[in-house]
């Protein structure tokens, strides 16, 4: 039986990264508190990721986007999930609630497509958020492209993600997944490469 | 799931001579890089144990586990692979020497069942015959009595899985014969099973040259005896 090709729709932050992007904008930036707050109640489901989000971007909405750019392109990846993504980068994609206009170092540097939310810009400035990205539109566009799409992410942000896709696999690289996340994943890895491993054999 | 243990823990995580009976399998195949534990009856709590020792490992959940059969659940922990895999039963002890002689054995790829002396209380029996390759098995049923049981151990490709709803061995007798190896396993169905395990764990598990170990016969039920010689 021939098997359907996969597309593979990796969360962003503490899958892809080592660590989650917002805290270390915000660490650099003299925010760390407060976007520590809001990440730990966006983690344990106390308030959804937009409300969060649009939080932080207030947040931090004055700093020059290019400021933002450099310390995100100083984020570490995690260097087999990046091996992975440049040895499958036709069917790799990014799955971030991040604004756009600050994670494109990094994904210029991974090289695959993304979905991201969108950022209302005026040159180095950022304005306002124009749209949150959504995860479940994110899996019907990549269902488009494959047969079958295998999500992999962390915590209670990628529920919808899991809920879309054909296959999911939780991961703990950065956090232990929530049971939540556990309870509707196929497989569960702790470590990068048997994570690359299995994602391999899913391709 | 253990309830014949009746210590309330999933199979693998019972203690055999105060340690988790997977601990001594992970022992065994701590030089094997890739690994796929599949995890059903409390999860969790295996989930939580396995990564203390191989972090490694990916698991695959079945969270169906009361209705899939063997078959299906095999096929959900080999989902994607292509090449031949190694098939181990989490819920039993294994002789260490005797499950790394099965696996060089099955070193060319080719499909091998692991067939044991011990039968334990409900086995699954392996008819085997000895030809000039060596042994073979040229039938599995769990009512035809027979001197040895399959091991629930095998080196098998994912083309040899069908798609079907029925116990693991049914689909393999489609598959007979296939070549065979002995190994020393003790499935840890029965307190009396526990006790054997403990009783020899020593000598299962310290490398050792020579013959398997000389498990007692187990003493087939009345109706079993009924039925084989029916």
């Amino acid at each position: 039986m021939k098997r359907l090709p996969s597309m593979f729709a990796l969360d962003l932050d503490g899958t892809v990264t080592r660590r989650e992007i917002l805290p270390v904008i915000a660490d650099e930036l003299g925010f760390a508190s407060e976007i520590a707050l809001l990440t730990r109640l966006s983690l344990q489901g106390s308030m959804r990721f937009e409300q969060v989000f649009r939080l932080s971007v207030e947040v931090l909405r004055s700093i020059p986007i290019s400021r933002v750019q450099k310390i995100v392109a100083g984020i570490p990846l995690d260097p087999e999930i990046e091996a992975f993504i440049a040895a499958h980068r036709e069917s790799c994609a990014i799955i971030t609630g991040n604004l756009d206009c600050w994670i494109s170092p990094l994904v210029e540097r991974l090289g695959c497509i993304s979905f991201s939310s969108v950022a209302a810009t005026q040159g180095d400035t950022l304005v306002g958020i124009r749209s949150i990205q959504n995860r479940t539109r994110a899996v019907q566009s990549l269902r488009k492209k494959a047969g079958r799409v295998v999500a992999v992410g962390q915590t209670l942000r990628d529920l919808p993600l899991f809920e879309e896709s054909d296959a999911n696999v939780a991961f703990g690289g950065l956090y232990d997944p929530p049971q939540a996340l556990i309870g509707i994943s196929d497989f569960v890895a702790y470590e990068s490469r048997s994570l690359c491993q299995l994602l391999s054999s899913l391709s | 799931m253990g309830t014949g243990l009746g210590l309330g823990v999933p199979k693998c995580l019972v203690p055999v001579a105060g340690r988790p009976a997977i601990d001594y399998l992970l022992a065994s195949i701590v030089d094997v890089p890739r690994v796929r534990v599949l995890v059903g009856y409390r999860e969790q709590d295996v989930m939580a144990h396995v990564r203390m020792l191989r972090p490694d490992v990916v698991f695959v959940r079945d969270p169906a586990f009361l209705r899939t059969t063997s078959l299906q659940t095999l096929q959900l922990s080999v989902r994607g692979l292509t090449e031949p895999f190694l098939l181990l039963d989490g819920d039993s002890i294994y002789g260490r020497d005797s499950l790394a002689r099965f696996r060089m054995a099955c070193a060319d790829g080719k499909p091998m069942l692991g067939i044991t002396n011990y039968t334990g209380a409900s086995p699954t029996y392996a008819a085997v015959r000895a030809t000039s390759a060596g042994l073979s098995v040229s039938g599995l049923s769990t009512t035809h009595v027979s001197e040895y049981a399959w091991a629930k151990t095998a080196l098998l490709t994912p083309t040899l899985l069908t798609d079907e709803a029925c116990p693991l061995s049914e689909c393999l007798s489609k598959r007979l014969p296939i070549r065979a190896g002995l190994v020393d396993r003790i499935l840890l169905d029965t307190v009396d099973d526990l006790r054997h395990a403990e009783q020899n764990l020593a000598a299962l598990t310290r490398p050792r040259q020579g013959t398997l170990i000389p498990f007692p016969k187990r003493r087939l039920s009345r109706r079993k005896r009924e039925k084989a010689a029916s």
